[in-house]
């Protein structure tokens, strides 16, 4: 029978082998994924950043990601080498230095959860929830998302994802899915200076995104990463240097055409999604907020909720 | 020659069916189930799927049910809003002409 165990409990020879092997498993939210790869890099990166995630050591009976992180071709597995996710179909990644293998697996792990699970609407959002329900950020890259997201967590909200908002098909819940925060360029140093160096990973230089760093997950984000919640607020945030903080409240009907082009798998999924997000939005506001710092978009979020954070 | 019959001269209807609607703040949400395609719709736009989807009317006589329903004078609603309404709810699919030759 397997057993689940905090990956940290792990020996490092014990998580090389089953990396190896092919037979690691990380169960995480709705999710079970099997993870290979040989790479010290991506060793480093789950024994730190993955500490506290629950593991196994053997293929579980049901498995919905299946993650390998290998070389592009047999030059690149000695000479130069590089590394690329393989999600078991055909993805447009770029290879990546080897040293880059924390990227390569948070990206083949979007892209695996993005276009390949269909048992929820995934949207592209940051989402943090507390007892009263949770609040889904839906933006574009570099609008502040992470930096929102990350505020949050300081003041009392758990961390359901900052990448997927997962939407149940039969009752519009959202499902928690914490996978580590990923902060990009100067955004590092802002959640740093918010959280502590020992919450952010070693930053990846130089990436086709730029700088990269993690800010790990919290053992309560993940001890319940099992119960969904009903969503309170949608919000469409929006980072301006220099901006006057402003909140601008949104039809639902245009939230909702807001977040379809957002999601990955709405299309495909059809009308079964436009029932789960009609039936996100039914009794819940959506703003669109802007502003030029973080304490700003905290008193937003706080003049919109009611409840005092700052 | 028979010149073509102008959008208002022809007969609309709509299957409803074959769409689901939800209504925001007099704006509305349409999932078109063939195309698989979301419309956000004023009350306009939606006022005309809904009167084709019980009865076929030609443009003209949506235009005189329109005023009606919606309590607007010729010149709140003029035939050219409602010509250009009818032609991009055709386009989505929303709409479509009956065809009175057959």
């Amino acid at each position: 029978m397997n057993t689940l165990a905090r990956l940290g409990s792990y020996s490092r020879s014990d998580l090389r082998s089953a990396l190896k092997q092919g037979t690691l498993t990380l169960h995480l939210g709705p999710f079970t994924h099997l993870v290979s790869g040989a790479s010290n890099a991506l060793l480093d990166f789950l024994s730190d950043t993955y500490r506290d995630y629950q593991v196994e050591m053997a293929p579980s009976d049901v498995t919905d990601v299946l993650l390998s992180l290998e070389a592009p071709n047999l030059l690149r597995r000695f000479v130069r080498r590089q590394i690329t996710p393989n999600p078991g179909f055909k993805v447009p990644a770029v290879p990546l230095p080897i040293h880059m293998a924390p990227l390569a697996y948070e990206m083949g792990l979007n892209l695996s959860v993005a276009l390949k699970c269909c048992r929820f609407i995934n949207v592209h959002a940051g989402v943090v929830a507390d007892d009263s329900g949770a609040i889904v950020m839906s933006a574009a890259s570099g609008a502040g998302k992470s930096t929102l997201t990350a505020a949050l967590l300081q003041h009392g909200y758990r961390l359901f994802s900052d990448e997927f908002a997962l939407i149940g098909l039969d009752k519009p819940l959202l499902y928690p899915y914490p996978r580590p925060i990923s902060l990009k360029q100067e955004t590092i140093s802002v959640v740093r200076d918010m959280v502590g160096d020992s919450w952010i990973s070693e930053t990846v230089t130089d990436t086709p995104k730029g700088d990269i760093a993690y800010y790990r997950a919290r053992e309560s984000d993940l001890a319940q990463d099992k119960t969904p919640t009903a969503a309170k607020l949608l919000l469409f945030p929006k980072f301006e240097k220099g901006a006057r903080a402003m909140t601008h409240q949104l039809n639902p009907a245009e939230a909702i055409m807001r977040l379809v082009p957002a999601s990955t798998n709405y299309s495909l999924l059809g009308e079964p999604a436009f029932h789960a997000l009609t039936g996100l939005l039914k009794n819940i506001r959506a703003y669109e907020i802007t502003y030029g710092s973080t304490t700003d978009s905290l008193r937003l979020v706080e003049q919109i909720t009611g409840q005092k954070m700052l | 020659m028979v010149a073509a019959p102008s959008l208002m001269e022809k007969t609309w209807t709509s299957d409803s069916g074959q769409f689901l609607a939800v209504e925001y703040d007099d704006t509305y949400l349409v999932y078109f189930k063939p195309s698989g395609d979301t419309h956000f719709l004023n009350f306009l736009s939606f006022g005309i799927v809904d009167a084709v989807s019980k009865t076929a009317l030609s443009g003209t006589e949506l235009h005189e049910k329109l005023k009606t329903d919606f309590s607007l004078t010729s010149s709140e609603l003029p035939v050219a809003l409602v010509t250009s309404t009818i032609g991009e709810l055709d386009q989505a699919g929303l709409i479509s002409s009956v065809d009175n030759s057959k």
